[in-house]
């Protein structure tokens, strides 16, 4: 029955792994050729000073900012509007499966494809910046970008549960609140800033447990 | 007798408003149920309890011995679902579905989808959501018939299909069904297609069951009479002998379940002159717009 689940998403999610694949191939080319651009034309000294001063690094890889962000929110679109449209739903929870198993394996099928996205990216942008710094720098830059990381599986998981919740008073309540949640993931501007890693890390992971919460209110009727 | 649905005392308000009200209904083993009833009268309701997309506010529903809004997921295996406009993974192709759900289903009989895939004459990797409305209904009741249920549940197996498709459904469904001790609940809004196809009748009324009963007992039992007489309209009204009575200028048309000479002596007892009462022949449709009213 699991293999059956992972055909159905991987169904609706084939077309966007490739898609974002690629992307992800296209931000960390362009996030060397800006770090290229930098050496080349300001020189080592300068550049140095921009990259350990002003975090010049982080603005260099931008696209590696926002890609785990739209990931995250493309999988969880493409896996469940098609579900809730016209309640396609129902035809999922009268699967001869229990709802738990259903929903956690959907979400956790979705997750999976997310994180391999993410680990792609997360080893690539060690490649990019790894060839022009010194490992201080790499692991400076890597560890400031988890956060980064995790919102993209934050916004994944707000927004299933978001999608999967009948109401649309409820969707709107949800809505602001994750965006005030998701944006805490992206304030810091500078290194340094993950000492509280551990509390985006227990955040993320209790959010799977909230699309149980939305199965139990569609399968109740609430609107 | 063996009951594959039965629901207790069953009563549903959405917010203030009441829309079921100590409703109470068995259904047999092996029989086609058509569920009648104008919009508004808590059909939908009641297929959605039944379904388990909803839970009543009180009373109890079983379908199979298990709460409908909690059955276990191998009574779920025994009854087939076909959700009011044919609902499908519209993503998926016409292979990849049947790959899809044959995964959940130990007894999936294949050749039964396959058959009415090739009748349907599209390529296996056609897109369902490409698909009219009354060719995706082939595929639902192919994934249906496939999946051999104990039970159907066909929600406004209609709604969309033009009468080609109607009539097609209805063959298939009645072909499926024969000899194979299935329970059949339907609902539609095309009360001839109906006739043709079910064994009992479950009529309902504002917040309630107006009646449950073989369709052929219905026919025999339910009657339509017309008069003519100026001075009772207005004045003639339902009671225990008289189930609906509508006018039009000075002609009176009644329904009871009372033969005619029972009607007449009634009437007689009411002071009113009926001499040139007849009986008028209905099929279902006249005899649920008798029972219901038209309004």
């Amino acid at each position: 029955m699991l293999k059956a689940i992972l055909y159905k998403e991987w169904i609706k999610l084939r077309w966007a792994v490739i898609v974002i694949a690629g992307l992800t191939v296209l931000s960390l080319a362009y996030s060397a050729s800006m770090i290229n651009y930098y050496v080349e034309f300001q020189g080592a000294f300068q550049n140095w000073m921009y990259v350990i001063g002003k975090s010049l690094l982080l603005k260099n890889i931008v696209f590696v900012k926002v890609l785990p962000l739209i990931t995250g929110l493309v999988f969880a679109l493409l896996q469940f509007v098609p579900e809730m449209t016209n309640k396609r739903m129902r035809l999922s929870y009268h699967l001869p499966i229990s709802e738990k198993k259903l929903l956690l394996s959907s979400v956790g099928i979705g997750y999976i494809f997310l994180l391999a996205e993410i680990i792609f990216l997360f080893f690539g942008l060690w490649l990019v910046v790894s060839l022009t710094y010194p490992t201080e720098i790499v692991s400076k830059a890597l560890m400031s970008s988890i956060p980064w990381f995790l919102g993209g599986s934050a916004i994944y998981f707000m927004a299933s549960f978001i999608i999967l919740e009948p109401s649309w008073t409820y969707r709107i309540i949800y809505g602001i609140m994750t965006y005030g949640l998701i944006t805490k993931f992206y304030e810091a501007n500078t290194y340094d800033q993950y000492q509280t890693l551990w509390a985006y890390i227990l955040i993320v992971a209790v959010m799977p447990l909230t699309i149980m919460f939305a199965g139990y209110r569609f399968r109740r009727g609430s609107k | 007798m063996e009951h594959v649905i039965e629901c207790r005392n069953l009563t549903h308000y959405y917010g203030d408003k009441l829309v079921l009200n100590d409703l109470n209904l068995k259904v047999e083993k092996g029989r086609i149920f058509g569920i009648l009833g104008k919009n508004g009268m808590g059909k939908t309701t009641t297929i959605n309890i039944l379904m388990g997309f909803l839970r009543p506010t009180s009373g109890q529903c079983l379908v199979l011995g298990e709460e409908s809004h909690k059955l276990s997921p191998l009574t779920r295996q025994k009854i087939g679902l076909l959700h009011e406009g044919h609902l499908a993974y519209d993503f998926m192709t016409i292979k990849q579905v049947e790959h899809f759900y044959s995964r959940f289903f130990p007894g999936w009989k294949a050749e039964y989808y396959w058959d009415l895939m090739k009748k349907l004459g599209l390529k296996h990797n056609h897109k369902i959501r490409n698909m009219s409305c009354g060719q995706r209904s082939q595929v639902v009741l192919g994934l249906i018939f496939a999946q051999d249920p104990e039970l159907l549940i066909l929600d406004d197996y209609s709604m969309g299909l033009d009468p080609g498709y109607r009539a097609l459904f209805i063959d298939y469904l009645q072909e499926y069904v024969r000899d194979k001790n299935k329970t059949v609940f339907l609902t539609s809004h095309i009360i001839q297609d109906v006739e043709k196809v079910v064994d009992d009748t479950i009529i309902m009324g504002f917040q309630k069951l107006l009646l449950k009963m073989p369709l052929k007992k219905l026919k025999e039992d339910f009657h339509c009479f017309t008069f003519r007489n100026a001075n009772v309209v207005g004045v003639l009204k339902a009671d225990h002998v008289i189930t609906n009575v509508e006018f039009y200028n000075d002609k009176i048309t009644l329904y009871s379940f009372k033969t005619k000479t029972e009607v007449l002596k009634h009437l007689k007892t009411l002071g009113i002159t009926a001499d040139d009462l007849a009986e008028v022949s209905m099929n279902l449709e006249e005899a649920f717009i008798g029972l219901t009213g038209k309004y």
